[in-house]
């Protein structure tokens, strides 16, 4: 490990921080590593190197430098066939049980990390110079590449014979292969395992390079992998989207069609509708047309006896004629209401913004009421959203009927509104004779009366057309009353946002 | 109204013929009043086809009151027959109507009337049709 060097003129935070920034350039590259190793995994030297091509450069560097060669793993167990292995260490001590474990311990030994340089010593059997260097790819220790069985000159014979016997050899045969081994320097082997050392760097370096590779190429197969399944997966989603696509466009077309099956059978309805309509509308008005004509020929009959033979008649006789001329004209005010009133089914209303006091003043005006029965509004009307002629119609028939049956010649008619939640409430009141509690429900019944029709002008279609015009307006109608007091009639008309017509 | 000038009645029903003629009579209108049943006898007789061709006898009217509920050719028909007729379309023709909605669909045919009178025949309504077109003629005199 190289010493870091001091610089004593840098003062005590500048060093602090030089501190921490090496710690952290420690911890990054700690990071590095352990990456590396993950990716490495379970890699061994034979997955890294081709065996056959390292057994090549042993041999021929165990010949050149003329020393044993062998790679071995980080526990010292042979990776390679050895390479000129001397006889001595080769037959004579790794035959026996005692020299080869030592041997291997020797060799693991020697297989220790050392990233900076071959290890160089004497073999913990006989003393024989050996090397050892590392092989590492990144930061982990895959192998080892030893060297060695070369001697000295000179020996120490009585320490061998020792050795001889102890690992329980034949000591002739012993010296006699010691002799054989290979002599070399000190200096000389140094060289040898410098080489050694620098062509295993090259060797870690290629190695390194070499799993790099493999990993990009894994990591190349692996994305064409991925890519291919998402591809395809793809190619499933659009499939599916596409059936999907297909089956609504089939829903939509069925939607069409149906849709175009119910139209057709909604303007069939309503021309069918129409017809029955206005089949009605002539029906009704074929109807009054032909009962008036009649009607107007026996009128003009009775008005001519009267203006030319009203002198050949008696009282009893003009009497009778007058009567005559009264019946015609109920009769035809009679055809009116009926044609009205069949009518209002068929009209369709024009909902306007009206205001309500107006409209009363209008219908007042034409209606003329006597000056002995003033017909007054009380406070102020709203403005409401509803068809002008119904509710002319309304304030007609209620002020009206007010008028003819007030029962007396002086009295009052007022008219009135009440603010509800929803609807206006309005009130005709007046003063006359009053209407007995049992005939409440029947007044609102066509053509029902409550007097003789002599006595009051009456087609009996006011009520029952204020009936129906309200219901079709959305509200209500009904009577109060107490006979000799007077009679409230009221009516009600929802409220609506103004501005807003349905 | 000019003394020369007949009168066309083309009306169906007798009682109704009657309030006509009463309402000229009360106004003293003296002037020639033909009277046929419905719109084929009507153009007969302004054809001048039989049994109308004695042309003294049936002159040819100065206004044609018209009836238009009549049997076997009704108003409309004969008014349209006439106004399509280049010799007979510039009699002034006023309609006798049961109702104002009967104006109306009278109107929506598009055929030029020279008014209209809601029946009964009210005097004071049919001396206004006629001042309305003794005024049309005049103009068209001054032409």
């Amino acid at each position: 490990m190289s010493k870091i060097k001091v610089d004593m003129k840098k003062t005590k935070s500048e060093l602090i921080r030089e501190l921490d920034q090496l710690r952290q350039r420690n911890q990054e590259l700690e990071a590095i590593q352990k990456r590396e190793d993950k990716t490495l995994g379970d890699l061994s030297f034979d997955d890294i190197f081709n065996l056959e091509e390292i057994q090549v450069l042993q041999d021929s560097f165990a010949a050149a430098a003329n020393v044993a060669s062998i790679f071995t793993d980080p526990g010292g167990r042979p990776l390679t066939r050895p390479s000129n292995f001397c006889r001595l260490c080769r037959d004579v001590i790794r035959s026996t049980e005692k020299g080869l474990a030592t041997c291997i311990r020797s060799d693991a030994e020697l297989g220790r990390p050392h990233p900076h340089g071959p290890i160089v010593r004497k073999c913990l059997s006989v003393g024989l110079w050996e090397a050892g260097t590392s092989i590492f790819v990144g930061s982990r220790h895959i192998a080892n590449w030893l060297v060695g069985q070369v001697r000295e000159e000179v020996v120490d014979q009585e320490r061998m014979i020792a050795y001889a016997r102890e690992i329980g050899t034949d000591e002739e045969t012993f010296l006699s292969a010691l002799e054989d081994v290979p002599v070399m320097s000190e200096t000389q082997f140094r060289n040898v395992s410098g080489a050694l050392f620098q062509i295993a760097q090259q060797l870690s370096m290629m190695a390194l390079q070499n799993v790099q590779q493999g990993i990009d190429i894994f990591a190349l197969q692996e994305a064409g992998k991925e890519l291919k399944k998402h591809r395809d997966h793809l190619e499933e989603l659009v499939a599916e989207r596409t059936a999907e696509i297909a089956r609504r466009n089939k829903e939509l077309k069925n939607e069409i069609s149906e849709r175009k099956r119910v139209e057709k059978k909604r303007k069939e309805l309503i021309a069918e509708l129409e017809r029955t309509n206005n089949e009605l509308n002539d029906f009704a008005y074929i109807v009054s047309h032909d009962l008036k004509a009649p009607l107007r020929g026996i009128r003009s009959l009775a008005d001519w006896l009267s203006e030319d033979h009203a002198d050949v008649l008696s009282p009893e006789g003009r009497q009778h004629l007058q009567k005559l001329q009264t019946r015609t004209r109920w009769m035809n005010e009679f055809i009116d209401g009926i044609l009205q009133y069949s009518r209002l089914g068929q009209v369709e209303p024009e909902p306007r913004n009206l205001d309500c006091n107006s409209v009363v003043r209008e219908v007042i005006a034409t209606l003329s009421p006597p000056e002995s029965i003033p017909v007054t509004i009380r406070g102020t009307l709203p403005n409401v959203v509803y068809d002008k002629m119904f509710l002319s119609q309304l304030f007609r028939h209620l002020i009206e009927n007010a008028l003819k049956h007030m029962g007396k010649p002086k009295g009052n008619v007022t008219v009135s509104c009440t603010g509800h939640k929803g609807h206006w409430e309005f009130c005709i009141r007046d003063n006359g004779a009053g209407i007995p509690k049992k005939h409440f429900q029947r007044i609102f019944k066509i053509f029902q009366t409550l007097k003789p029709r002599s006595e009051v002008e009456s087609t009996g279609i006011g009520l029952p057309m204020v009936r129906k015009i309200t219901a079709r307006g959305g509200g209500t109608a009904w009577v109060e009353s107490t006979e000799g007091k007077g009679s409230s009639f009221y009516f009600t008309i929802p409220k609506k946002k103004q501005g807003v017509v349905e | 109204m000019k003394k020369n000038v007949s009168i066309l009645l083309v009306e169906d029903d007798d009682v109704d013929a009657e309030n006509v003629v009463r309402a000229l009579k009360r106004n003293r209108i003296t002037n020639q009043l033909s009277i046929t049943r419905n719109g084929e006898e009507a153009l007969s007789f302004l054809r001048h086809t039989p049994p109308y061709t004695d042309t003294e006898q049936y002159p040819r009217p100065g206004i044609i009151l018209l009836d238009l509920n009549m049997p076997v050719m009704n108003g409309i028909e004969f008014l349209k027959a006439v106004k399509t007729d280049d010799h007979l379309k510039r009699i002034p023709v006023v309609v006798l109507t049961t109702s104002r909605e009967e104006n109306d669909r009278v109107e929506s045919f598009k055929l030029s009337v020279a008014g209209y009178i809601i029946k009964p025949v009210e005097f004071e309504k049919f001396v206004d049709a006629v001042k309305t077109i003794d005024l049309y003629w005049t103009l068209s005199e001054l032409n």
